[in-house]
Parts: C-alpha cells; structure tokens; sequence
C-alpha cells in the first residue's frame, strides 16, 4: 500500500515537470514550424522595409524599427524618472511611508494593459496631437510614452529596493567625511547598486518588448518607418502591434500567417535571450558576492 | 581484556559496525570504525565536536544518505543483516531504530498528533488506539502528567525541555528497538537535562541507547559502556567504571582530564 | 560648476521626477475611479451588452472572465504543485536544477501575444478544439504557470531541514514525508503565487482574444468548446469605438470593475505575503 502509494506521488510530481518542460519546448517548437514556409519563401527579403499581404511582400523593417524606437523611448523616459524617484522613496522618505507608496506603486503595475491603452486614447493621444499639432495623436512617442508609464512601478519597485538594501554605514561613512548628498549617492550607493537597477531595467525592457494591447491601440499602425527616420511624432508600427491587429485577420496556413509567425518568433527569441541573459547575469553577482 | 569483552558482548548485541569509513566530499570524517553496541545498555559515545561521533550515529539509521557527497563504506549488522547495503529498506529499518536529535522538532500540530505522528504512517490506528499510544508514551517520558488536560494544543506551547520529551514520546511510539540520541540534551536547561538522563537509565530495560554526547559529566552519570572517537577514529572503549577510572590510552587520559584532544 | 549647484539641481531633478511619479499615480487614480463610477450602476452589472457593447452592460463579460480564471487556476495549480515539489524533493544534479530554471524563467518572459498565436495554432486548430473558453483557460493556465511554481518553492524552502529528517527518521517513505511536512507548505505558497497569476490573468487581453473570446452574442457556453466573452476584450472592443461617448462611458465602467477584481486578487496575495512573513519556525 504505501509502496503504491510512494509511486503514485512519484508519477504525478514528474508527470508535472515533464508537461510543464514539454509545454515550453512545444511553444517554440510549433511558432518555428509556422515560420519555416515564410523563412524558406521569403528568407531574406523578410527584412525589407514593405508589408503588403495583397503583393505577398512581407517586409518586416517598420516593424522591427517600431518595436526598437518605442522600447528605447520608454526606457529614455521611465529610467532615469524612475531611478530618481526610487532615491526619493528609498533615501528621503520617512521610513514608515516608504512601505505605503511602493504599495500604491506595485499596485499601479497590476493596472492591466488594455486599460493603459484606454487612457492613452481617451486622453494622450489627444495631449499629443494637439501639443505637436499633428493629424493623428496615434504616434511612436505616444505608444512610448504610454509604455514608459508602464514600466515605470517595475523601474521605481526594484531600484528602491536597490539603494534600500545598502547598509547605512556606507551613508553615514561618506557624510561623515562632508560630501553632499549628490555626491553620496554618485560616489558611495551607486556603484554598490548599479548592479541590481541594471537588472531592475533589463526586466523592463523584457516587458517593454511584448508588450501588446496599449502599443497595439496608440502606435498608428502604419507599417512605415517615419521619414526623417527620428520623427517619432508619426504613426509606425511594432511586431506585437502587427501581431495583434492581422493574426486574427489573417487566414491560417497561409504564408501570411507564416510571415506573422516569423516576426513572432524573432521577437520570441529576443525575449527568451533576454530573459536568460538577465538570469546569468543575476546568478553571476550572487556568485561574486 | 578485548577477548572477554567480546565473548561477553556477542550473544547481548544486536547492533554491530564493523569497518565502517565516512567521508564528506573526499574528506574523510570516520576512519575504520568497529563497534559493537550492547543490548539494553546506555551506550555512550564521547568525543570532543567534529571528531565524527554524530556522523557515526547518523549512519546507525541512514539518516545521512541525503548529504552532500558523502561516500560510506563498510558493514553495519543489524539483526544479521547489513543496513548499508544499496536495497535496504530505509523505512523498515528507522521503524527499529528511532532518534531524537539535538534540537526538539516539534512538527506544527497538537501534542497528540505529534506522539502519533509516526506510528500512524505505520498502520491504520483507530481513535482508541491511538489514545491509548499517547497516554503511554507520554507516561513513559513523564509527560502525561504535565500535559494531559491539553492534548489538543499545539506542541509549540511546551517549554524546551518538554519539547524534547514530546519527541521522546513520538520515537518511543514507534516502537524501535534501539534508540539514537544525538546530544539530546545541548539545549536544554539543567533540570530538563536531568530529566532526560532519568529517562535514558529507565528506557534502556527495553530499549537499547546509543548516545552521543560532548559532555562528559553527562556520560558518567547515565552510561553503562562507554566508546570514545576522537578525529574519526575509535581510541577506547570499555565499560564505565573501566573507562573512567583506568583509561588506557594517552588520548583519553588527556581527553577525560582536559577535554583536549591530542589525536 | 559648484559643487553645491551640482548637488541642488540633483536634489531639484529627484523631486521633479518624484513629483512626476506621483502625479502620474494620482491622475491614473483618479481618472479610473471616476470615470468609472460615473458609467457604474446596478444595471451596468447585471445586463447583457448590446451594440457591440456600447449599449447595454457587462454581465456576460464578468462572467466570462470569472470562467476563464477559474479554469486557468484549477488547471495550473496541480501542475505547478508538482512541479516545485519535484524540483525541491527529486532533483539533485544542479545541472538539472539549472535547465528547469532557465526553462520556468523562460516561459515567464514569453510576450502574451505568443501565448496567443500558439493557442492558435495548437489548441485551436491542431487540436481542432475551435474558438473556446476551455482553450483559453488552459493558455491563461500555462503563462501563470511559473508565477505558482516559484512561490509554492519558495515556500517549501524555507522548510528546515530538521523537519524531513525528523519525520524521515520515524520511518516515513519518501513520498509520506513530502506529504504529511512538505505539500501543506507548497500549498499554502502557491495559493499566494496562485493569487498573484490570477491577477495578471484575468487583466490579459491578447492571449485570449483569438482563442476563446467573441464580441458579441455570447452568453454563457453551453459546452467547454464554445467562446465567452471577457472584460479586457470588451474594453479593447469599446476602445475602438472612443469617438462614441457611451461606448467610452461603457469602457471606463468596465475597466474599473476589472480593476477591482485584479486588486482582490492582489491584495489577498499581498496580505497573505505579509500575513505569512510574520510565522517562525
């Protein structure tokens, strides 16, 4: 009986790991099975700068471009606002508000994302248009600046805790030798934190990456790289904002469908390189120290 | 001397190590050890700390399997057959020989869930039967007194001391026949410590009790025979009176006098 | 420049960027609550939308988000279970340790919009299950998947290890210690990882938008097989209709109740992080 027993909780754990092990594989394996016809048809010429399923040319360039330019504009603004704040909460603040506002910050980044995209509609795509006096508030800077709010309480959470986590000695040490508080922080805490806040923003900008439903309503959805190309007042186009607008549209089998599944499955793999960038990363410094 | 102690030992012991060597990541902890426990005696075993003597205890019921590296090699005979061997039934054997460690482990349950703890993963018990297995156990470490209008309350509220007794009680309710200690009695306060030692000299008419422990006064007070490692090696044994007052070897002189080790 | 300048204009930018911050929370605040009040009342909840949502309530749209997390949790949380418990209890080459985390890491980092695609191709089409809540229960299952797995473990972790050996050394098989010490922790941890998922989940838009969710028409499946409706599409259907001021009233109510439901979610996680902070051993 308990032999029996013993074997039936053996099975169901491994059961449970091989599903979960075989699951992963399977999502990489079939979006890459999907891709193959669009890599073999189009190969090459998947990196042009034209995507028109009618004259099947699917030119991914815009795309790639967009998902770039919209990333780095969220990192230009949410980075330093957010490491600047994270020294507000974490060095200024009186110790028992600090737990209550990274409360409220941690809350705001459960706020899901077709909700951002809803406020960036109703209200700053409307703030932009009219600010840079454009046609259409649907714009690269708007999408990035939507998703640079995203990121923000990830940026703001993990940096505080960052500086949080360094002992105070070290603050008091460099005061006690008459440096300004700028001059703390720059010569003393971060070097000491630099690691963690660059973890901190690599896990952003993994988010920052697939990011779907916001980018999808704000960037435009015009499959063009802007002319002059840092023109990010004009509508452009990401590989999830693409994803999610033709996949439903697009008929299944077909090397339309394929091509989508190409740009997926780059970005796929961008994303997991990140990820398992950032996780030797992380295990390396644990190593150091 | 050694030719009588083994004549005599042989038919009284059930529990028998022979060459027994341990080593933790190529580092060796037991150097061929030899021993041969005595049946319902306190069997002490003395040494200074890190000289192996819990390893060697640990190795009594397999407990050191799971550690990082270790390679054991040897023979240990219980009832006949040899419990390093690879199909050994580790369950069966902890079923005869139960431990109490250093630290009470108290499992988050109430103090009569904690005494049937193991015996009711053994066998279907009914409620009769299981509280006539607390009442029991719990006289037998002189418990039941001190308890026996809070059964149902979590362990955790006991003292210390009472802790210890507690999984006294749960490895009693097993019903091993040999009973490993391993320095019971380091976190306790002296008269919970005196309680347990009243417990060892009263358990070992049925049980047998290998004990380690690095306090000598403890040793002389509960022992009937007496094993004394030191760097892994077995120095001396002998029975108490033997041990103490005409130790043989110069190790164990310096050891008894000055709690030094000279190995 | 002076060193003082230096440190004032730091100081300016810090609060400038605080202030900003802050600014950002309040208005987010402020906007979703009351816009949202405004397009909330009894009817909004318990009717059936209606004009592609921009008449009507959003009854059917609760439910069907309710139904999609239920089965995501019932499907994940065996799985992820076993899954930490393996990890933690069977797996001793860190070789092996080193795969299974890479791979957990690696399925959490997984943009939503491929969860989607590959519910497509999979579920939907191979499997020819067609468009349907089950599906959508089962992807929500497998992007929450990790989340569990690293909580439950965590909390089995923090097991001492005198525990295993009190209770091994009693006699117990293997599978009897990991049961009676070892799975009322794990559960215990990946309820609370359960919660955190669950929040995420029930926010998402793209993995189920091609798989288990239609626009209009639906109200509560019959089958396993047939489609819901849910609370993220609904407002990224009304969201495409903001030129329409109802449909926009509808996309705020709807997003406050959305929000609402992923805070209940959260917080219940978070009180119970703290709640369980506060346990020794």
């Amino acid at each position: 009986m308990l032999a029996f027993q013993n074997k039936i909780g053996k099975g169901y754990v491994i059961a449970s790991t091989y599903v979960s092990i075989a699951i992963t594989l399977l999502i990489f394996i079939i979006l890459f099975w999907y891709s193959f016809e669009a890599f073999k048809e189009i190969g090459w010429d998947l990196f042009t700068r034209n995507w028109n399923p009618a004259t099947e040319e699917y030119g991914m360039l815009s795309m790639l471009y967009g998902t770039l330019m919209v990333t780095g504009i969220a990192l230009l603004i949410a980075v330093p606002v957010g490491i600047l704040t994270a020294i507000f909460t974490s060095e200024i603040i009186p110790k028992q508000y600090r737990l209550y506002i990274k409360s409220a910050i941690e809350l705001l980044a459960g706020i899901p994302s077709i909700i951002y995209g809803l406020i960036g509609i109703a209200f700053f795509s409307t703030w932009i248009s009219s600010w840079f006096d454009l046609a259409s508030g649907r714009t690269l800077l708007t999408a990035g600046f939507l998703l640079a709010i995203m990121i923000l309480p990830t940026i703001i959470t993990l940096s505080d805790d960052a500086f949080f986590n360094i002992p105070k000695k070290y603050r008091e040490a460099s005061k006690g030798l008459g440096l300004y508080t700028y001059e703390v922080l720059q010569k003393t805490i971060w070097p000491l934190a630099k690691k963690n806040i660059a973890g901190a923003v690599l896990l952003a900008l993994g988010r920052a990456l697939g990011e779907t439903m916001a980018v999808m309503l704000l960037v435009g959805s015009i499959d063009k790289i802007p002319d002059p190309f840092y023109q990010v007042t004009s509508p452009g186009q990401t590989i999830t904002s693409k994803l999610g607008r033709e996949v439903g549209e697009s008929a299944f089998g077909s090397l339309h469908f394929s091509a989508l599944n190409a740009i997926g499955f780059l970005l796929l793999l961008l994303v997991i390189t990140l990820t398992i960038f950032t996780q030797i990363y992380f295990r390396k410094k644990q190593e150091v120290l | 001397m050694e030719t009588e102690n083994t004549i005599q030992h042989q038919p009284l012991s059930d529990l028998a190590v022979t060459n027994l060597n341990v080593s933790f990541s190529e580092i060796d902890v037991l150097k061929n050890i030899s021993i041969t426990f005595q049946k319902n005696k306190v069997n002490c075993i003395i040494g200074p700390s890190g000289s192996g003597k819990s390893t060697l205890l640990r190795s009594l019921n397999r407990i050191n399997d799971d550690a990082h590296k270790i390679k054991t090699s040897g023979t240990i005979h219980f009832n006949n057959e040899n419990i390093l061997q690879k199909n050994q039934d580790l369950t069966e054997l902890r079923k005869n020989i139960g431990m109490v460690f250093q630290s009470p482990c108290v499992f988050p349950k109430s103090i009569s869930e904690n005494v049937t703890f193991g015996i009711q993963q053994h066998r279907k018990l009914s409620k009769a039967e299981k509280a006539t297995i607390v009442e029991e156990n719990l006289k037998k470490v002189s418990l039941w007194s001190e308890v026996h209008t809070r059964l149902n309350e979590s362990g955790n509220i006991l003292s210390i001391g009472q802790q210890q007794r507690l999984c006294l009680a749960r490895t009693l309710a097993i019903q091993p026949k040999i009973i490993l200690m391993d320095e019971p009695t380091s976190s306790l306060d002296p008269l919970s410590t005196r309680a347990i030692e009243n417990l060892m000299v009263a358990l070992k008419e049925t049980y047998t009790v290998i004990l380690v422990t690095h306090d000598i006064s403890q040793a002389k007070r509960v022992s009937d025979h007496v094993f004394f490692i030191c760097n892994g090696e077995l120095i001396e044994e002998g029975n108490k009176d033997q041990f103490f007052n005409i130790p043989q070897k110069a190790e164990t002189k310096e050891y008894l006098k000055n709690e030094a080790c000279i190995c | 420049m002076s060193r003082k300048l230096k440190n004032n204009l730091f100081k300016g930018s810090i609060y400038t960027a605080s202030f900003l911050s802050i600014a950002m929370l309040l208005f987010l605040i402020s906007t979703l609550i009351g816009k949202g009040v405004s397009a909330m009342s009894w009817e909004f909840l318990t009717s059936e939308s209606s004009d592609f949502g921009s008449k009507g309530g959003i009854f059917y749209q609760i439910i069907g988000s309710l139904l999609l997390t239920l089965s995501a949790a019932i499907i994940s949380f065996p799985l992820a279970l076993g899954m930490a418990i393996y990890k933690s209890e069977y797996i001793r080459k860190n070789a092996f340790q080193n795969i299974t985390n890479t791979l957990i890491y690696s399925l959490n980092g997984i943009p939503s919009i491929i969860f989607g695609i590959f519910g497509l191709i999979f579920f939907v089409n191979i499997l020819n299950m067609g468009i349907s809540w089950f599906v959508g229960g089962i992807i929500l299952a497998i992007m929450i998947l990790p989340t569990i797995i690293l909580s439950s473990y965590q909390s089995i972790n923090s097991i001492p290890v005198s525990y295993r050996e009190n209770a091994a050394s009693l006699g117990l098989t293997k599978w009897q210690v990991i049961h009676t010490t070892i799975i009322p922790r794990a559960i215990n941890g990946g309820f609370t990882g359960l919660l955190i998922g669950l929040a995420r989940a029930i926010g998402e838009t793209a993995p189920i938008m091609f798989i288990a969710t239609a626009f209009s028409g639906v109200t509560f499946p019959n089958s396993f097989l047939e489609p819901v409706s849910s609370l993220p599409t609904h407002i990224l259907a009304l969201a495409q209709q903001a030129t329409n001021p109802q449909a926009l009233q509808n996309a705020w109510g709807s997003s406050l109740v959305l929000i609402i439901l992923v805070f209940i979610f959260s917080i219940s996680a978070l009180v119970r992080r703290v709640q369980y902070s506060k346990i020794k051993y």
